[in-house]
């Protein structure tokens, strides 16, 4: 390896033109491919990066956002001196994490499953069935929610429960079933879906592993030890990386929209994107300022997570897995 | 039966649990999609209604001519942000595996920075209306969609982990360029990433409507999900307003939910008949456990 | 290479901030002469919430153009968008300062109270004698008094029925077989033995009463920011209620009707209220009517269906609580677009065609007062005619009550005028709003579950009371009080 590299450099070397453009031709020519995304970038992501200072200001539509007051640190406050914020964090911190943790070994652990099915039909099948939920949206979910969990006529009031001896129960106003069910609807809406990148990286090992594998007389479990799980190690650091840094965040859907917004769940359902839409900016648009605050909290304590995560998993796998 | 077979029927048998679990609900939205509003009024939602009814579907396809261009346009905006989206994450994510490469480093973070930070809702909208005059054009539906960074962190590692390093040098000795290299090598060999990163950017530009919420306002450049969606958003908005049901009167005028769970499918279907063209990709390689001895 | 590549995104994002800053200002030109025809022609962008846009709007806008540039030489151009997109996208077109003209807003559009403060819409104060002159006639200046902000007027109200009344609406015909006479039942206590009845014999339906719609014994009180405009406790000074007797009754009865099965038990989440009295399975509900609300809620029901009101009829007091129509501060020429909003609420000509479209194409005409339309013409806002502008002027329908604008003017005129409809507290400090949202935070949280009666009164209102104190309810209610006061003293001296 090292020497074909050196046979490169002394290609190069032997060779150099004087002209300044001639001798970076190869740089330039793969600056041409960095070229059209990181434009779109630009365009897209780093031209409205100035609007993270709406944070630190008083907002007001007629003095554009460089024209506003400043307010400081104002809009900042009203997230941490609120008398909620510990059951919210505790909410958003929680949830995250098992869904993080958790929903990365469902994902891989659904892909394997997919792919060892003996027959390629049915495998196709199951994931076109698996990645179904993906499709349906909050909304349309919390239709059904609301069909399965009724007080009055809803499936497990009426069927299930009295069938298995229970007595039925208000779901809507008891808040201890929900952490369960919110992280069930999370990944059974998204499992399937986050599965097909793992599905991939198992399409994309070289078969020849394999072939060797069996021919040492290795059984299928020593195979997806062996070759499988290694050579999905590195995508699998990867978005764990990438999904801590969403680690203040939620899905509005779920925590909004499935339990209908009932206050009598309140304690288990607020996350922080949920408490800022409902009690700081009620949705409106006055409150610009404290929702880029918060999303400008998110980005940091993000930040710092991916990377103390990604030191961390470079120094365990020696530098392969890590995100950068 | 040998302890394989007997471990792929117990596997078959769990996948198949799954698949009631997955597929049970969406059957079930379909179905209420083909029940009357009678049927759901008085029964709830069931599998089998009371009585059938094909009113959410006239509902939807009441102009033909509305939704068929809605259509249109979601297509074409799905191909088009589809093919030149992979061409572009697949660049970008091959320039940052050289490591010869001087910007390579610089690039990255680039990259990173814009999958933590963004600079939120009102400064993109200047930048989209007032600087980049895209309100109401077609590409104020693909381009924003097109490049994201987590794309090209998967596109990445399918490079790094698919292609060996060994392979694209020998290229180069023979005197390759680097655009020959990623046509020519590069891109045949990471199929399965191909595959699954072009997926997701098809499905992501399939599904927005949040983009023709805020920038289309010409009824002739609505995609379908819009088209569909803008009635939920203004079913949520009379919910939330007690003022404006009140004054509105349309809490009777708006669809029925059989109508708004026809909507699902209307969007859904395409993207299920096209779903496995993508997986034969992905899957094209080998079964796991299937190679034999 | 690489400074300069980080030269030019620092450039392109400083440029674009500059850009960002500078967009918000625009500069006030002088107005034009109120009385002289202008020489240069002027468009005006106006958008509305309209969840269907006719297909013939262009023919429309025509017309009106037409006689809109030989007036007051300007021309319409109509954006129609569905309610969930107005709002999202004109709220942003606000945030940015975008250029439009003229749009619909209300408390719960667009935020009327708090935009008008950021001095987003223009200032009609100054202009009801001049440019306004006889749509300030037509809505009557008293009219206008109740949706200042601050003492200013930012955009002009929608002269329709601007009371209300909580009564109920109910299954005529089985009233009529049980001799039920609805209007006496004033209270959720007195109609109580009557709902046991009527569960106990009328198997045809399913509920008595559903409040899902949030019609409960709560709203037997209309206290606004804790203020009693009725009488029913101390004029003009805020109160407790959540900790009166009078608010635990309310709870207290609440679930002794959810208890009885009088109401539905998935009251707290059911959103099929009106499907099911649309289909003969509830009896009753208590709700905002007004003449013709019944036939309003199930136009095409095989049930028979009436309202009466039975509570005191309130002037709908919040500023913008009615919609209204505001000129953005982004308007190149206000004066030419308030001379277009003087003719829409005062010239019948120019209303009753954007509501019903042209004469002889989108609809026929009946005698001066009544039209009859032309069926699938492709042109009618008229199901829109609250949200654009004074109803009073309209072409009635000719299946609608010929009495009806007479009615609602009726209504207007018995509503309880009380200093407090016209009341909006100021804008607080930080400290207080922490506050503010903390209280409504628990509010948010508790009274829902209370007043629909869907759980036990104990411990969830003690939990609630303790809740509100130690948010410092008592602050909030102290700091309304000393503002109501002085909010009083300026009313005084008027």
């Amino acid at each position: 390896m090292n020497q074909l590299k050196k046979t490169i450099d002394t290609k190069e070397g032997v060779s150099r033109p004087k002209n300044w453009l001639k001798r970076n031709k190869a740089q330039f020519e793969i600056l041409g491919m960095s070229l059209p995304g990181a434009i779109l970038l630009l365009l897209f992501c780093y031209l409205p990066m100035f609007g993270i200072i709406l944070a630190f200001k008083d907002y007001s539509p007629r003095d554009g956002i460089l024209g506003s007051a400043w307010a400081g640190l104002s809009n900042f406050s009203y997230l941490f001196k609120s008398n909620d914020i510990f059951i919210v964090l505790r909410n958003t911190i929680g949830y995250n994490l098992v869904f993080i943790l958790l929903g990365s070994v469902l994902n891989v652990s659904l892909a394997l499953a997919v792919t060892s099915v003996r027959q390629k039909m049915a495998s196709k099948f199951y994931q076109t069935v698996y990645i179904m939920p993906y499709f349906l949206s909050w909304v349309i979910i919390s239709y059904l929610g609301l069909a399965l969990m009724n007080v009055s006529n809803g499936f497990f009031n009426q069927s299930l429960l009295p069938a298995m001896g229970l007595n039925p129960i208000d779901w809507y106003t008891n808040p201890k079933p929900w952490p369960f069910i919110l992280t069930f609807a999370n990944f059974w809406k998204w499992t399937g879906y986050s599965s097909i990148i793992y599905i991939a990286a198992i399409a994309g090992i070289d078969p020849t592993y394999y072939e060797a594998a069996t021919i040492d007389g290795a059984t299928g479990w020593q195979k997806i030890w062996h070759i499988t799980l290694p050579n999905l190690r590195t995508i699998f650091c990867i978005s764990l990386i990438t999904q801590v840094g969403g680690i203040l965040g939620g899905d509005m859907g779920l925590f909004y929209q499935l339990p209908l917004d009932s206050g009598a769940l309140a304690d288990v359902t607020t996350t922080i994107p949920v408490y800022v839409f409902k009690n700081l900016t009620k949705g409106s648009a006055s409150s610009l300022g404290i929702s880029s605050a918060t999303a400008f909290i998110q980005s940091v304590v993000g930040c710092i997570l991916v990377i103390t995560v990604n030191k961390v998993v470079d120094k365990i796998s020696s530098g392969e897995s890590a995100l950068f | 039966m040998t302890a394989g077979r007997k471990m792929n029927l117990i596997l078959n048998i769990i996948l198949l649990l799954l698949v009631a679990l997955c597929i049970f609900p969406v059957l079930l939205t379909l179905i209420i999609s083909f029940s009357s509003s009678e049927s759901i009024t008085e029964v709830g939602y069931a599998l089998i209604p009371k009585s059938w009814s094909l009113d959410a579907y006239k509902y939807i396809f009441a102009d033909p001519l509305v939704i068929g261009r809605a259509y249109g346009i979601t297509i074409f905006n799905a191909v088009a942000g589809t093919v030149i989206g992979i061409f572009v994450v697949s660049l970008y994510a091959y320039s940052l595996t050289i490591e010869r490469y001087k910007f390579r480093k610089f690039f990255t973070y680039f990259m990173l920075v814009t999958m933590l930070f963004n600079g939120g809702m009102v400064a993109s909208y200047i930048v989209n209306i007032q600087v980049l005059h895209l309100g109401n054009t077609i590409w104020i539906m693909i381009l924003p969609l097109l490049f994201n960074a987590w794309n090209v962190v998967i596109m990445r590692t399918f490079i790094q982990t698919s292609v060996p390093k060994a392979v694209i040098e020998s290229a180069k000795i023979d005197g390759a360029t680097e655009w020959r290299v990623f046509f020519k090598i590069v891109m045949p060999m990471s199929v399965p990433g191909i595959a699954s990163v072009s997926f997701f950017i098809l499905l992501a530009i399939w599904n927005d409507w949040n983009l023709p919420l805020l920038y289309i306002t010409n009824d002739k450049l609505y995609n379908l999900q819009f088209l569909l969606q803008r009635i939920m958003k203004s079913i949520e908005i009379i919910k939330n307003n007690p003022e404006y049901a009140q004054a509105a009167k349309t809490m009777t005028a708006i669809p029925t939910e059989s109508a708004r769970m026809a909507l699902c499918f209307v969007a859904l279907g395409p993207i299920l008949i096209a779903y496995p063209f993508f997986q034969k990709y992905f899957i094209q390689g080998i079964t796991v456990g299937s190679v034999k001895g | 290479m690489r400074k300069r590549l980080l030269g030019l995104v620092i450039t392109a994002v400083l440029s674009v901030s500059m850009l960002a800053g500078c967009s918000g200002n625009g500069t006030v030109a002088k107005l034009e002469d109120p009385n002289e025809y202008p020489k240069d022609t002027y468009e005006i962008q106006w958008y509305l919430p309209i969840e269907n846009t006719p297909s013939d709007l262009e023919s429309v806008e025509a017309e009106l153009n037409k006689y809109l540039t030989e007036k007051i030489n300007a021309t319409v151009n109509i954006n129609c968008m569905a309610s969930g997109q107005y709002k999202e996208k004109l709220g942003m077109m606000i945030n940015t300062g975008e250029y439009f003209d003229m749009c619909f807003v209300a408390t719960w559009m667009l935020d009327y109270v708090n935009n008008a403060r950021k001095n987003v819409f223009f200032d009609l104060t100054d202009h009801l004698d001049t440019y306004l002159k006889d749509a300030t006639e037509a809505i009557g200046k008293e009219n206008l008094e109740m949706q200042r902000v601050d003492g200013r007027l930012k955009a002009l109200p929608v002269y329709k029925e601007m009371a209300s009344q909580y009564g109920w609406v109910y299954r005529k015909d089985i009233a009529d077989k049980y001799g039920i006479d609805m209007s006496q039942y004033k209270t959720f206590e007195e109609f109580m033995p009557v709902a046991e009845m009527l569960k106990e014999k009328e198997k045809s339906i399913e509920y008595v009463v559903d409040w899902s719609n949030l019609g409960t014994p709560y709203n037997l009180y209309g206290l606004i920011y804790n203020i009693d405009p009725s009488g029913t406790f101390e004029p003009n000074k805020v109160i407790n209620f959540y900790k009166t007797d009078e608010f635990k009754q309310v709870i207290t009865i609440a679930r002794e009707y959810y208890q009885k099965g009088l109401v539905r038990p998935d009251v707290l989440t059911a959103t099929d209220d009106i499907a099911k009295m649309d289909a003969g399975k509830t009896f009753a509900m208590y709700n905002l009517v007004k003449p013709g609300k019944a036939k309003e809620m199930f136009p095409n029901s095989q049930y028979d269906f009436a309202e009466v009101g039975t509570a005191n009829i309130y002037l709908d007091h919040m500023a913008g609580a009615q919609s209204m129509q505001a000129i953005s501060a982004t308007s190149k020429n206000p004066a030419r677009v308030m001379k277009f909003m003087n003719l829409l609420n005062s010239d019948p000509y120019v209303k009753n065609l954007v509501i019903h479209g042209i004469e002889g194409k989108h609809y026929e005409k009946i005698d001066d007062k009544t039209i009859k339309q032309i069926p699938n013409s492709g042109y009618s806002l008229y199901d829109n005619t609250w949200a654009i502008g004074n109803v009073f002027l309209d072409y009635l329908k000719d299946d609608e009550n010929p009495d009806k604008l007479e009615i609602l003017k009726t209504l207007n005129a018995n509503a309880i005028h009380a200093p407090v409809q016209g009341y909006v507290p100021s804008e607080m400090d930080n400290k207080m709003k922490q506050i503010d949202l903390d209280c409504s935070a628990a509010v948010d949280k508790y009274r829902k579950q209370l007043i629909t009666g869907a759980v036990d009164t104990e411990p969830t209102y003690s939990e609630f009371i303790s809740t509100l104190d130690k948010c410092g309810y008592d602050k909030y209610l102290e700091w309304i009080q000393n503002d109501y006061d002085a909010y009083l003293k300026t009313v005084e001296n008027k």
